[in-house]
């Protein structure tokens, strides 16, 4: 016996050892993702998604919580996330995507590198349209350029698409908007266009094609899209020229057309997931690679049709 | 987590490679650039 109790302690601090140096990271540990975004609002929605389908993917199996931290329109969240939370693996950022354009004009409450942040992968993309009412005597985008009196678009704010796109195509194409500002949400804009106030609005192709009450007036050809900005025309939408189209036409300058990368470029951040800069390169491989599994990614930029759709996932 | 559950979502997977590249070529732009992006805003 004297001979077996020694070689039972080997077997189980060997055993107890191994298992030890193949424990996981993340295994008994919990990841928050920090959303700047309130509870219910679509970054939120998108974030508890991913929350409840990604610790089975990510070895150890870790459980995965979502913080709303609101204020200065995400701003709050990704400078704690950026300057505050530990590179550690275990706190995550789902923010707004427009916040690198923020950065750009040097908004003094930026604290982040935008470039800097450990990049996980995005949830979505999509593209943006402006639609116009059909009774409007403006039916392409040519007769906004050539018209005395410009069509009013309405936007919630300067920082939102229903700003950037009209004052976009200004830049670019030279369209003339008159663009009211002011609405506290995008329905309230639609109603405006309803009642006659205004006449046109930005958005994304996503709602345009997604939701009420645009399936009734695309129906019923009470408005129609007059300039998509994707890279190329969507099916829904093979007569409706794309800005990059309308640039050529118009021998738009390099500077217009950089302006135009950028903004456009929020239309593939969309639903940017990252961690604070100096993250572990093994840690940001796993999360990298459990984020593309919960995704059911197989797209990439510029990938195909046929491999976009099969990455359309639906949570039910 | 009812009303969650019950909208569809569309998503679409960019890598994080990808993503990397895009914020690094967002970041590197010409201050003539950003000056339009400036009054384009009406900053």
């Amino acid at each position: 016996m004297q001979r077996v109790v020694p070689l039972l302690l080997v077997i189980l601090f060997g055993s107890v050892s191994g298992a030890a140096a193949q424990t996981p990271y993340y295994q008994g540990k919990t990841i928050t993702i920090i959303t700047g975004s309130q509870t219910g609002d679509l970054y939120d929605i998108y974030a508890r998604m991913i929350a409840t389908h990604m610790g089975k993917h990510i070895p150890g199996n870790p459980g995965i919580l979502v913080q709303n931290m609101t204020g200065a329109g995400h701003i709050v969240a990704a400078n704690f996330v950026y300057a505050v939370a530990k590179p550690d693996g275990l706190t995550l950022l789902a923010p707004n995507p427009n916040l690198y354009i923020d950065q750009l004009i040097g908004r003094p409450e930026i604290k982040f590198d935008w470039a800097k942040f450990a990049w996980l992968g995005n949830a979505s993309r999509t593209t943006d349209l402006l639609y116009m009412r059909t009774d409007a005597p403006f039916k392409t985008i040519e007769d906004v350029r050539s018209a005395k009196e410009p069509p009013k678009c309405g936007a919630t704010g300067t920082g939102t698409t229903g700003y950037l796109v009209p004052r976009l195509l200004e830049e670019t194409i030279g369209a003339k908007f008159n663009i009211v500002t002011g609405y506290k949400g995008g329905n309230e804009v639609d109603l405006a266009v309803e009642r006659g106030e205004i006449q046109c609005r930005a958005f994304s192709l996503t709602a345009f094609f997604g939701r009420e009450p645009f399936h009734t007036w695309r129906k019923n050809n009470f408005v129609r899209a007059i300039i998509q900005l994707g890279e190329k025309r969507d099916s829904r939408l093979a007569d409706v020229p794309t800005l990059n189209e309308l640039m050529d036409k118009h021998k738009t300058p390099d500077v217009g057309r950089r302006l135009a990368r950028i903004v456009t470029a929020s239309e593939i951040f969309q639903r940017p997931y990252m961690g604070p800069p100096g993250m572990r390169p093994e840690l940001v491989k796993v999360i990298r690679e459990a984020f593309e599994k919960t995704l059911e990614g197989q797209c990439i930029l510029g990938g195909s049709e046929k491999q976009k759709a099969r990455c359309r996932v639906h949570v039910r | 987590m009812e009303e969650v559950k019950s909208k569809k979502l569309d998503a679409e997977y960019t890598s994080g490679e990808e993503m990397e590249t895009l914020a690094k070529e967002m970041m590197s732009q010409r201050p003539e650039i950003i000056e339009r992006l400036r009054k384009v805003l009406g900053k």
